[in-house]
């Protein structure tokens, strides 16, 4: 918000890149976002080059692309987190900038250098905002000098179990013990009463003496029901910080987002004053330059903590684009190339309500096992408020290699009753043959009366979904006719082209399938 | 045609036959007329006084799916019925295509029931694969670090006695 926007206190230690024309761009990154980068590029006639690794070479962030070239093998370590690879095709091809997208080097401070001392725009921020940022030890020391407020706890510097006790009383119960190296929930304990805080202590610690081969542990407090909440930020070379309000993402899965939205329906005019401005304070602490994201725990009390910061775009951010009607990529092209925000940016407005669905090839029946194969057959949601931000196509093989997320529904209306229809109309007109998705959970998450009520936490689907399978809905007569209709005469008739899947075993069994079709046209 | 499709834990036996613009469907008890026509590959319009649906079908191989009314379902032709996972018998298989990241356990080794045998890896997430049964390994066909495909055998229990 303009608020606070305006010149940085302090001369920036950069100087203001001087202005850049950015001609051709290499985006570091294959799926959807790929796509996503492409579409602005050729917005504002800038060229695209795409990469690949070999199990991509007919992805669909390459056969949209002008130009591509192949990386290497599956292994992204070979392919898209190829650093030598990635800096010569952007050579070979002409380039002057390197989009990371999200993900693979996105946040990966050597390459943002060498980046640079190769002669290409980094799109992102700089190396040190990165660094600064990586570390979640020192994110949370920059904060706290900066007055932004963490999760309270204690500093792990004594250990004994009565000093111990003394800082969780300090920062008041309910608190989470955590071991220092600890991981995957090993060496934790929630502790409700100062009565069994030692007990718990001595039995965490032993815990992650066993697990990690370290017994040092650390106090924090544990918050109640808290809520995902984080702020877009972004930031010129010109002294400008702004943020571009916030978007909640509290329905997570094995912390996975799955569902994000803004507004909030935590949210308050005051409550977002405060957490703006915390945001803003962040990014200027690391002398952020770009799109950024600070991410905060919001609990029950209406308290908010940083969490951390990502240096990248977000795989939400099309509900921020929705709302502000700002293109974010657009906005890091120009940041990129030296020129200040625009003021559309640097006096956001919102309007209406925006909502995103991810939809992954996860079987929702099978404990949500990744799916693999052919997608067989695709039809797009669209119609008013809607957006589908994907690299899906008919015949494209999902490979267990990457991310299994296939797209994103956004829906955006005049208020989050409106956003929520079209997100349900969107879902359910949907057509992703051949590969499972999670789309029946999707809908069965908004179906809850406490999603539409807005009352949302970060245990939400442990909550309300714990015990939740599949409902198996029968089959119309009418899809039992349209079932057999495809094998007797299914891609035969006027031209339409047959299934991809015509060397299956099924299709080349003597042809007798044919053979009862002759009353087709 | 007649045809019999495993949908869900369901049998259905479909009887249908095709007479020009008209599909007669029996699914059990009686015939069911409607008219149809092929708006696109594998997009039909079924169509029943005036009431209609617009129905997508794929299949690869014996598998099958339609997306109607906004579901999908996923089916698969019945005449080509395997047992649809271990169960109680002596096979854990993969469960798809993934990385083996540990192997649990050797041959001789008693298990039991939900016990983690292997570590799959899959799409950058981990998935534990559980013994279907209490009882012996007979046999470790999973090697750690290799790449397995979907559907075999990772580890194979012994007979149970008196099984």
């Amino acid at each position: 918000m303009s608020a606070k926007a305006g010149k940085s206190k302090r001369q920036s230690s950069a100087s203001p890149a001087p202005s850049t024309m950015i001609r051709k761009v290499l985006i570091a990154n294959r799926g959807e976002i790929a796509i996503r980068i492409q579409r602005t590029l050729r917005e504002l006639g800038i060229g695209a080059v795409a990469v690949y690794s070999e199990p991509d070479a007919r992805a669909s962030h390459v056969t949209r692309a002008d130009e591509a070239y192949l990386l290497g093998p599956a292994e992204a370590a070979q392919s898209y987190l190829n650093q030598d690879k990635l800096i010569e095709v952007a050579h070979q091809a002409g380039c002057d900038a390197v989009h990371p997208g999200y993900g693979f080097l996105s946040e990966n401070a050597a390459f943002a250098r060498r980046c640079a001392d190769a002669g290409l725009v980094f799109i992102g921020p700089p190396p040190v905002a990165i660094e600064a940022m990586g570390s979640k030890i020192r994110a949370r020391s920059i904060m706290q000098q900066s007055g932004v407020p963490v999760v309270p706890g204690s500093d792990g510097a004594s250990q004994d179990l009565a000093t111990l006790e003394k800082a969780a009383t300090a920062i008041g119960f309910p608190v989470l013990v955590k071991a220092s190296a600890g991981g995957g929930g090993k060496g934790m304990r929630i502790v409700e009463r100062a009565a069994d805080f030692k007990s718990a202590a001595a039995l965490a610690r032993g815990e992650a003496e066993k697990a990690f081969g370290d017994g040092t542990l650390y106090v924090e407090k544990y918050l109640e029901g808290p809520r995902h909440i984080e702020f877009q930020v972004f930031a010129d070379a010109h002294g400008h910080f702004v943020h571009l309000f916030e978007r909640e993402c509290s329905i997570q899965r094995r912390h996975q987002k799955i569902i994000e939205e803004t507004p909030s329906p935590a949210m308050t005019p005051d409550l977002r004053a405060r957490m703006g401005e915390a945001a803003v304070a962040a990014a200027r602490a690391v002398d952020y330059r770009g799109a950024g994201t600070i991410e905060f725990l919001l609990d029950a009390h209406g308290d908010f903590y940083f969490l951390e910061m990502n240096t990248r775009l977000q795989v939400e951010h099309p509900i921020t684009e929705m709302v502000t009607g700002l293109d974010l990529v657009r906005l890091q092209l120009e940041v990129a190339s030296g020129a200040p925000l625009p003021p559309e940016a640097l006096a956001p407005t919102q309007r209406g309500h925006a909502l995103e669905c991810r939809i992954y090839a996860e079987d929702p029946a099978r404990g949500f096992l990744p799916g693999s194969g052919t997608v067989q057959r695709i039809r797009h949601p669209g119609g008013p408020g809607v957006r589908v931000d994907g690299a899906l196509r008919d015949g494209l093989e999902v490979s267990i290699h990457y991310d299994p997320m296939l797209a994103k529904v956004i829906t955006v209306g005049r208020d989050r009753d409106e956003s929520w229809l079209r997100m349900r109309r969107a879902l359910a007109e949907f057509v992703i043959l051949g590969i499972p998705t999670n789309l029946t959970y999707l809908q069965a998450i908004l179906e809850t009366q406490a999603y539409r009520r807005g009352a949302l936490t970060t245990h939400f689907l442990a909550d309300h979904l714990k015990d939740w399978k599949p409902e198996m809905v029968p089959l119309p007569d009418a899809g039992w006719a349209a079932l057999a209709l495809h094998d007797l005469v299914g891609g035969r008739t006027r031209g339409v082209t047959a299934d991809a899947s015509v060397a299956s075993p099924w299709d080349t069994l003597s042809g007798w399938r044919h053979a009862e079709s002759n009353g087709g046209r | 045609m007649d045809r019999a499709y495993r949908h869900g834990d369901e049998i259905v036996k479909v009887s249908s036959r095709l007479e020009g613009e008209r599909i007669h469907v029996a699914t059990g008890g009686s015939e069911t007329t409607f008219n149809w026509e092929e708006l696109a590959s594998g997009e039909y319009l079924v169509r029943q006084n005036g009431v209609q649906h617009r129905c997508v079908v794929a299949r690869d191989g014996d598998e099958r799916w339609i997306w109607v009314d906004g579901h999908v379902h996923h089916l698969q032709i019945a005449s080509d019925v395997r047992p649809r996972d271990a169960g109680t018998s002596g096979a854990l298989n993969s469960p798809m295509p993934g990385q083996v990241l540990k192997v649990l356990v050797q041959p001789g080794d008693t298990v039991r029931k939900n016990q983690t045998l292997v570590v799959l890896e899959a799409m950058k997430m981990q998935y534990e694969m559980m013994s279907p049964r209490d009882g012996t390994v007979a046999a470790v066909h999973a090697r750690e670090g290799t790449q397995v495909p979907g559907g075999i055998a990772l580890v194979t229990l012994a007979d149970e006695p008196g099984a």
